[in-house]
């Protein structure tokens, strides 16, 4: 299973770009990032399941001024 | 005196009927803090307290998610209420002051490699500007100026002057030095109100910024922070928006330069860097916010949008009329201000008796009002009563016309066992500003 996180230094983006996706009826969730994961320590994704088009999420945020870092997409081991 | 409640103030009616709960005390003190709350805000702290008690932003776990849910909710709320369309510019303070203190020490430290140091504030403004200016200018990091907001004329009778006046005021003492004009939008002593809009025009045609203190005013007046072109603005949350003491807010413009936090610390965000974020609001916000009073704040903003601040308008100008025509009709009476016939606040005084002295037996008769000189000088010594202040009485959204009408009662008692004990009989032409002695 497709997995896209969209890479958030605080919560109060992570909170708006939650809005953001969901007005677009992209149902995402927030997770806490791994220390490996955040370069600063302590930072949020936006996790959706499934493969999304990374450009059309990127253009989308970046559009609602919902400030993020990266977009990550990874491959869940299956069960 | 009593009349039937002006429509359409039936939700106000029993709103209040129900918190009040058949108790006959009278609360004339809303300039200080609204009382009561409305009964959702204290539900919605203590669901907050139950559903979402965990620290925003620095778990991964439900009641850390909730919690930052709820404070997202209150920047949205509160962006949205004061026109702007960036709830991460919304940023939580314990009160006014904090709020303001952040903006003008921002300013003296240079901010964003500002150069310019003068700052102007209006006549009107509390000591939660006054002081932090003072501090300031004794540091060497700003100098600061006052554009009038009174006049006085041959006979000594104080009186608003025009908005034209006030901005011709502010123009006249705008320099290149000038970075930041501040602007009390609502006294806290009387009816006295500056001009937002057309301030906030001046500025930015000046090229100051703007910062407009609403603590008496939000939650009773339109405040839009871009068609006002507002940089800063600065408001309690525990006054006219209803929420609980311990709550405060600063919205930042869009175009506004960063502020610089008085405080630094943890916020859940970029844990190795030593320093603050770079991005609002996180930048601005170190330690646990308060959730449970984010939450009532929240609480309180929905509660006066769904009355509307038209009809909020409409209840207090009623009994600000009221109150207004008591305070004129009573001989011995000092009515500051009187010229001004919309407002919430009224400040008065009886002749020789202290205001103290006054605001204590209204309150043994069960009337919470304030006396003294309400922590803002300057209108005082423009109305000559900064040896002996006056007594205030602020309306809120709870009081009705029979408030008022209880008010005159007592203080016709107080104001006629004055006259009898002292003086026999008062006489005396009032003068414009209600002066009658």
């Amino acid at each position: 299973m497709t997995r896209t996180r969209v890479v958030i230094g605080s919560v109060t983006y992570a909170e708006k770009g939650k809005n953001v996706l969901s007005a677009h009826r992209i149902p995402a969730r927030i997770v806490r990032l791994s220390p490996a994961e955040s370069k600063n320590g302590c930072a949020f994704a936006l996790e959706i399941v499934g493969a999304h088009d990374t450009a059309m999420l990127r253009s989308l945020l970046q559009k609602e001024h919902v400030r993020f870092t990266d977009i990550l997409t990874d491959t869940l081991p299956m069960l | 005196m009593t009349r039937g409640l002006p429509l359409p103030f039936s939700v106000l009616t029993s709103a209040r009927a129900i918190e009040r709960g058949g108790n006959a005390m009278i609360y004339l003190d809303h300039a200080a803090t609204s009382y009561p709350k409305p009964a959702i805000v204290g539900r919605t702290m203590l669901r907050t307290m139950r559903d979402a008690g965990g620290n925003p932003g620095r778990s991964g776990h439900m009641l850390s998610m909730r919690a930052a849910q709820t404070v997202y909710r209150t920047r949205e709320d509160a962006a949205s209420f004061f026109g702007s369309d960036a709830p991460e510019n919304v940023l939580f303070y314990p009160n006014a002051t904090y709020a303001l203190n952040t903006v003008l020490h921002s300013f003296g430290r240079g901010v964003d490699g500002e150069r310019r140091r003068h700052i102007l504030i209006s006549e009107l403004e509390h000591n939660a500007v006054l002081r932090p200016l003072y501090h300031m200018q004794r540091k060497g990091e700003i100098e600061w100026d006052v554009y009038p907001v009174f006049s006085r004329d041959k006979d000594g009778c104080i009186s608003m002057l025009s908005d034209e006046e006030i901005l011709d005021g502010i123009r006249r003492r705008i320099t290149s030095d000038t970075v930041l004009v501040c602007a009390c939008h609502v006294s806290n002593v009387c009816a006295a109100r500056l001009p937002l809009r057309r301030i906030g025009t001046l500025c930015r045609s000046a090229g100051c910024a703007f910062l407009a203190d609403a603590s008496q005013s939000a939650g009773i007046y339109d405040i839009d922070m871009e068609k006002d072109h507002i940089d800063y603005l600065c408001t309690a949350g525990h006054k006219a928006l209803l929420g609980p003491q311990g709550s405060g807010l600063l919205l930042v413009g869009k175009q506004a330069k960063l502020p610089v936090s008085l405080v630094q610390g943890g916020n859940g965000v970029a844990s190795l860097s030593p320093e603050m974020p770079t991005d609002l609001p996180e930048r601005m916000e170190a330690g646990t916010l308060s959730t449970p009073c984010i939450a009532g704040l929240g609480a309180g903003i929905r509660f006066v949008s769904d009355i509307g601040l038209e009809t909020i308008r409409a209840n207090a100008y009623a009994l600000y009329q009221r109150l207004r025509e008591i305070l004129l009709s009573l001989r011995g009476v000092t009515l500051y201000q009187s010229q001004l016939t919309e407002g919430t606040t009224l400040s008065f005084s009886v002749n020789q008796k202290s205001c103290e002295e006054v605001a204590q037996r209204l309150s043994n008769e069960g009337i919470c009002v304030r006396a003294g000189f309400h922590c803002a000088p300057m209108p005082h010594r423009a109305f000559g009563t900064e040896k002996e202040g006056t007594v205030r009485i602020s309306i809120g959204w709870g009081n009705t016309l029979r408030d008022a009408d209880a008010f005159y009662h007592v203080l016709r008692q107080i104001v006629f066992d004055e006259s009898c004990a002292v003086f026999g009989k008062f006489t005396g032409a009032p003068c414009a500003d209600g002066k009658k002695d």
